[in-house]
């Protein structure tokens, strides 16, 4: 199958939900999970590829994410291209809820898409900042699976975390 | 014809059975977990290890604690701990830096501030050297639990009063601060209480002290302040010195004197020499410990 003269070619994702989406290459090859798959298999030919973790909703807004920060690093850099990259992530994360960055971090984990996760990651951890380990914990969803014993053991080592030496304590 | 694409899902942390209708963050791998946590700083990674198993393992994982110890860890662990220990994870390196290490015969300590992890030092009065210190009639070093080595030097009264010292450490690159923590009178227990003692104070308003240091790459700042305030402890801040290389130890020269033979001064308690971060200034202002800003 010959891949001349093809413009812009286009590569087909289909979501959990059975959504399909045609992305451009140039896209698709910031999931590094499907740009290390074509770079180990020049010749395949996949049609399409599914992607059985990822809702139509996620690969949505991530292919947004990266077509438009793509778009930012075709433009030259300077401080202001800086200033609308910082306020694009901004906005990106501060309309979503947590239910929808979880969904975010976990699909952004599976195909593989470093800048996003880390901006996604430092999202969360600005959430949970300073917030109780209640709220952290409704946050994510988690149940305390330890036993007392552990418990104790979790707070004798984790001690030094709060005590001693204190530059201010004079 | 080609691989199949889904295998290249399948070792991903075990990620690939999961079906995404219900997300919980809970089905989070470990390893994102720690890229989330990596961005806290130390006492709330520690707090919130005890969410659960997953969370206490990620609080353990050296990706993280490798961000928050300074580039130059190595080079400290070998000069604080005097040791290079063999399989210690990076959190155990990170909290072995936040004790107080002392150093150099009981002289000198320092440790890694645990939320910024930047470096603090501390040389003590018997690590400085202090004109007259020999004789009684002029300085006396008093034992008390007032200072972080267990003993400070008391002047009495002198003519030269000169205070130098000097540090050699491989300081992690960044600004620091330095400061003489001293206190106007003197402090004793009476029957159990905290007593405060300023009769002998004397001499510190007549002319400032002069406060200097050097660098071993030629910088130097100065300060003059008039002693004041008896009975608290304050930093005397000297001035400032910066690191760009934190792959060679840097050499700090100290001094304070107010060397005016006209008169004499006393009633001076010296604790200590304190380089802290830069940063640190605004918390002592803060507190109210900061003179000669």
């Amino acid at each position: 199958m010959s891949m001349a003269a093809v413009e812009t070619k286009k590569i087909t994702l289909r979501t959990a939900d059975n959504h399909e989406f045609e992305v451009e290459e140039a896209i698709a090859m910031e999931f590094s999970t499907i740009k290390t798959f074509f770079d180990e298999n020049p010749d395949a030919s996949e049609d399409t590829i599914p992607l059985p973790n990822v809702t139509s909703k996620c690969l949505s807004a991530i292919i947004e994410y990266c077509k438009s920060h793509l778009a930012f690093r075709a433009r030259e850099t300077s401080s202001s291209i800086d200033e609308q990259v910082r306020t694009y992530d901004e906005e990106f994360v501060k309309a979503r809820d947590n239910e929808s960055l979880k969904e975010l971090i976990l699909a952004a984990n599976y195909l593989n898409i470093k800048a996003l996760l880390d901006m996604l990651n430092q999202a969360v951890a600005d959430r949970i900042k300073n917030k109780s380990v209640e709220y952290v914990r409704r946050f994510f969803g988690l149940e305390n699976d330890y036993t007392p014993e552990e418990e104790a053991a979790i707070r004798a080592e984790n001690e030094w975390a709060f005590e001693g030496v204190d530059p201010d304590d004079d | 014809m080609g691989a199949n694409f889904s295998a290249l899902f399948i070792d991903q942390d075990g990620l690939a059975s999961a079906s995404s209708s219900s997300v919980s963050l809970g089905d989070l791998p470990e390893s994102c977990v720690a890229s989330i946590i990596g961005y806290l700083d130390p006492p709330e990674i520690c707090k919130l290890a005890k969410l659960n198993r997953a969370f206490r393992g990620a609080s353990w994982a050296d990706v993280v604690w490798e961000s928050k110890l300074p580039p130059n860890y190595q080079i400290l662990v070998d000069k604080i701990l005097g040791f290079v220990p063999e399989k210690l994870g990076k959190r155990d390196i990170y909290t072995r830096l936040c004790r107080a290490n002392t150093f150099d015969d009981g002289t000198k300590k320092v440790w890694l501030d645990k939320s910024t992890g930047g470096v603090c030092l501390l040389i003590s009065s018997r690590g400085l050297r202090i004109t007259g210190i020999d004789d009684r009639r002029y300085w006396n070093h008093i034992p008390t639990e007032e200072s972080r080595f267990g003993s400070i030097a008391y002047l009495q009264q002198i003519w030269w009063f000169e205070v130098d010292g000097e540090v050699e450490f491989p300081f992690p690159a960044g600004t620091y601060s330095v400061f003489f923590r001293l206190q106007l009178g003197r402090a004793s227990r009476r029957f159990g209480r905290q007593i405060r003692n300023s009769e002998n104070v004397h001499g510190w308003d007549i002319k400032p002290v002069r406060f200097q240091l050097w660098t071993s790459d030629g910088q130097h700042a100065t300060s003059q302040c008039t002693l004041s305030d008896p009975g608290e402890w304050f930093h005397y801040h000297v001035g400032d010195f910066n690191v760009d290389n934190s792959n060679s130890s840097m050499k700090i020269k100290l001094s304070m004197m107010q060397i005016d033979c006209t008169h004499t001064k006393g009633g001076l308690c010296l604790d200590s020499v304190v380089i802290y971060p830069s940063k640190f200034r605004e918390r002592l202002k803060h507190k109210g410990f900061l003179k000669c800003a």
